[in-house]
């Protein structure tokens, strides 16, 4: 019998342990669920063309609904203005930058051979679109930057004192129409702290372009110490710089986006450092090299390890002298 | 065996959909998981970016052009995704004096871009369509607030509609005009041309959220009427 009621009491802790795991998994992998929730995508988040009159193309994207309600989408193409730390600032509708003001008449975007300018998403429904760019032969040079907003159209409650949410998403383009000029620029900022006590130790770097059309830079930052020995080497996200602008580059895994810095994460330096910096505006280049000092002194760790010698001191000390005293 | 039904219940509930890849022919059959993978590694001076996927992100190139699809240093083809937790925020009845707050919950899940940022704005002030009455925009405690500057609001006898952001949990993707837990500010108004201005940035990462809060407080000369407006949100990410 007792057998038994430990057999039966292991099949029941059995049968909570397998209804636990059930339970928490769910719990632990859901999403949340919102009422009238608006939930959509685009893909890619950006296109980059480079493109010699004439020239035709399509390029896929993607746009998903999340939610589990129907959404209408209305499709605008807004032009953008760069800000330094990489995010765009929207230009009202119906401005066009740049030397064709019938640019957007040669893009479109397709869903199988219709051109779209809205789009009904069913509840979880993905589909998949076609962006067309045509370019004539007589197309001047000149870039343009514009987004393609997705933005849903919902009807107001009506009958209340309510606001009704509107949500956007969009996909940048990056449009530039050759023969390209030649690609100009340079390092308009790299510094760093003069004195650090600790890393990591921040660096400021800002590159302009002064090209007449975009570019996407790579560099690395290289770190030695007083000794010549390499200590560090960061390379630089390959980033984009808009034609006629600056760019504040962040490092690989920056998380700051309002104002990025090139972290060099060592934690214990000494002494003095040369930190060089290398741009090149394109494959082809040009080049640029910039160097910068900076001298590191633990000024925090010494004057605790002295604290603590002082103290040790003057502990040992008064014990001395109460053993001489007594 | 009711332990196992209701496990397995929960089981295809909750099971998400699988897409299958299938190649077939008069002999056979074959599905598989779609097809995403690629073996081997670069090797050398040079860092080779190897990317495969569905819908890019990829390098096409043709005649006269190059086309690149996504970050060449991003290799996610995650969709870049916003999410607003209410369509329609309801304000209920309005009573003179009485602000009220309700909130909306902002969700970013950005991993195919480095950064992104969302602007606000509102299609005009809250309106009465049918005869025009209108809640202005709020100027706060201290008159100053705009849909540029925040400012303190706190006073139950200062009227208007307005917004914060917030915070929901972890990183704080708000904008720093909110630092003070009473400021506000006015939507942009679109009806005046005015600039949609950010609320809410960040780098790349997953569900990242921001909580909106609106505020709305009405004098007793109010004209009696439902008021309605537009609040756009619109994600961008960076170039």
């Amino acid at each position: 019998m007792k057998n038994f009621s430990h057999k039966r009491i292991w099949k029941l802790v059995k049968q909570s342990i397998f209804v636990s795991a059930i339970v928490l998994s769910i719990f632990l992998f859901r999403e949340n669920a919102y009422a009238q929730e608006l939930s959509f995508g685009v893909y890619p988040p950006i296109i980059q063309v480079n493109a010699n009159p004439p020239a035709s193309f399509t390029t896929p994207m993607s746009v998903q609904n999340f939610s589990d309600k129907e959404v209408n989408l209305a499709i605008e193409y807004r032009f953008f203005k760069p800000r330094e730390n990489g995010t765009i600032e929207l230009l009202p509708k119906g401005i066009v930058e740049g030397e064709d003001k019938d640019i957007l008449k040669k893009i479109q975007v397709f869903q199988g051979s219709s051109v779209l300018n809205k789009i009904t998403l069913a509840p979880k429904q993905k589909k998949d679109l076609n962006l067309h760019v045509g370019i004539p032969e007589n197309e001047p040079p000149a870039d343009y930057y514009f987004s393609i907003l997705f933005v849903s159209t919902q009807p107001g409650p009506g009958n209340e004192n309510s606001s009704v949410s509107s949500g956007g998403v969009s996909t940048n383009v990056l449009l530039s129409i050759g023969p390209k000029g030649s690609t100009k620029g340079n390092i308009s900022q790299f510094s760093a702290p003069p004195f650090v006590s600790h890393g990591p130790v921040p660096f400021s770097i800002k590159v302009a372009n002064k090209s007449d059309h975009f570019i996407s830079i790579k560099g690395n930052l290289v770190i030695r110490n007083m000794f010549g020995d390499v200590v560090g080497n960061i390379d630089l996200l390959p980033v984009n710089i808009l034609e006629n602008s600056q760019r504040i580059i962040p490092a690989s895994g920056s998380a700051n986006i309002t104002n990025p810095k090139v972290l060099w994460n060592e934690k214990l330096l000494l002494g003095f450092y040369k930190a060089r910096l290398t741009v090149s505006l394109s494959e082809e280049g040009p080049v640029f090299i910039k160097d910068i000092n900076f001298f590191a002194f633990p000024i925090e760790a010494i004057l605790g390890i002295l604290l603590s010698l002082g103290i040790v001191v003057f502990a040992w000390q008064r014990a001395k002298n109460k053993q001489f005293g007594s | 065996m009711k332990i196992f039904t209701l496990a397995s219940l929960l089981i295809l509930i909750f099971a998400g959909v699988a897409h299958a890849q299938t190649m077939s022919n008069d002999a056979y059959k074959i599905r598989m998981g779609n097809l995403n993978s690629v073996s081997g590694k670069s090797t050398g001076d040079q860092k080779l970016n190897i990317t495969v996927g569905q819908t890019g992100p990829g390098l096409y190139s043709g005649p006269n052009y190059k086309v690149r699809a996504g970050f060449q240093y991003i290799s996610s083809i995650i969709p870049f995704r916003f999410s607003v937790s209410d369509i329609a925020v309801t304000l209920g009845t309005l009573t003179p004096n009485n602000p009220i707050f309700r909130t909306a919950i902002l969700t970013i899940s950005n991993q195919s871009a480095g950064g992104y940022s969302v602007t606000i704005s509102q299609n005009h002030q809250l309106l009465v369509p049918a005869s025009g009455a209108i809640i202005p925009d709020t100027t706060c405690d201290s008159g100053t607030c705009s849909q540029t500057s925040p400012a303190a609001w706190t006073s139950s006898v200062v009227y208007g509609w307005g917004y914060r952001c917030d915070l929901v949990s972890g990183s704080n993707y708000c904008v720093s005009d909110f630092s003070n837990a009473n400021y506000y500010k006015q939507f942009a108004d679109l009806s005046k041309s005015e600039s949609a201005q950010t609320v809410m940035t960040g780098a790349t990462g997953r569900n990242q959220q921001a909580q909106i809060t609106y505020k709305v407080n009405i004098p007793a000369s109010q004209f009696a009427g439902f008021y309605t407006n537009v609040v756009s949100y619109i994600a961008t990410p960076t170039y």
